[in-house]
């Protein structure tokens, strides 16, 4: 059976996304993530495998020398072109779809 | 005790060696392939927090989403039956996601004990009040109860449980112990 290649996409996964577009030239730590997103890591790992693993983001070790700056190497994250594109449209078609019309304010059309 | 140097100074640093070993330890149940990387990473992230940043627990979180981590190959697809993008709500009304790490949190979703709260106690509730026999005292159910001494008129044995207040005679207490029972 085909592996659907969408992350579901609730509310720490747009979040997640949402820090992750702010400058989707930077790349981001598990901390800075969580920070920008205000979630804790416990909640943001996962949902970075996920979308690593559906191939929307990309992970590298920090080239460093442990030793030198005494501290591990961090991962950096950093979503891939075709993951940009993909955040952008699953963002905004949550946006649209997402809120019933009873949730949504006066005058805003569906 | 502690073989790190930022203990008790407040300092960003190198993390507390409880901090370490709770990581070390969460990272323990992950898939073999995933887990030297995930130990390394949640080292990583414990290098600059502060001993109470650190200590806080919502950066115990591998702790508690194992369960996430360990379905890694399986999990994070949209699945048939549910976790579609319509379901979703949306984030335009949070606050920009650099200023919302500036604020108060708002949990998105309550925590485990919260949940356990609202479903575990009321049915453990329900049974105390049922009267189920694990609410009857040990010793009352192994035949031996706490008695205390009682009007003796005719040097009877009998008394009183302490625990569940049932009266004994006699009779009883030379019966059989699985009819001793309170």
């Amino acid at each position: 059976m085909e592996q659907q290649r969408t992350p579901r996409m609730t509310i720490p996964t747009q979040l997640v996304l949402h820090a992750l577009l702010t400058d989707p030239a930077k790349e981001l730590y598990g901390v800075e993530i969580g920070a920008a997103a205000g979630l804790p890591s416990g909640t943001v790992h996962p949902i970075l495998a996920r979308l690593e693993t559906v191939g929307w983001l990309t992970s590298r070790w920090e080239d460093i020398d442990p030793r030198a700056e005494g501290r591990p190497a961090r991962r950096y994250y950093q979503l891939t072109p075709n993951g940009l594109a993909l955040a952008r449209a699953a963002l905004a078609r949550a946006h649209t779809t997402a809120r019933p019309a009873w949730l949504r304010p006066l005058g805003e059309e569906s | 005790m502690t073989a790190l140097g930022s203990r008790g100074t407040g300092q960003a640093g190198r993390p507390t060696w409880w901090a370490s070993l709770v990581v070390r330890t969460a990272a323990l149940p992950l898939p073999a392939e995933h887990r030297w990387r995930y130990r390394q990473e949640f080292l990583a992230e414990l290098y600059g927090m502060t001993p109470s940043r650190a200590a806080a627990p919502r950066h115990w979180g591998p702790l508690a989403r194992l369960d996430s981590l360990d379905g890694l190959d399986r999990a994070g697809t949209a699945h048939p039956r549910g976790g579609h993008d319509d379901q979703a709500l949306p984030v335009s009304h949070r606050p920009p996601p650099l200023a919302a790490a500036a604020q108060p949190r708002r949990r998105l979703v309550p925590r485990m004990h919260r949940l356990r709260t609202t479903t575990v106690r009321p049915w453990r509730r329900r049974r105390h009040r049922s009267g189920h026999t694990m609410t009857t005292p040990w010793r009352c159910r192994i035949g031996t109860p706490p008695l205390a001494p009682a009007a003796q008129p005719r040097r009877r044995l009998n008394g009183e449980c302490r625990r569940c207040g049932t009266q004994r005679d006699e009779d009883m207490l030379s019966s059989p112990p699985s009819s001793r029972l309170c």
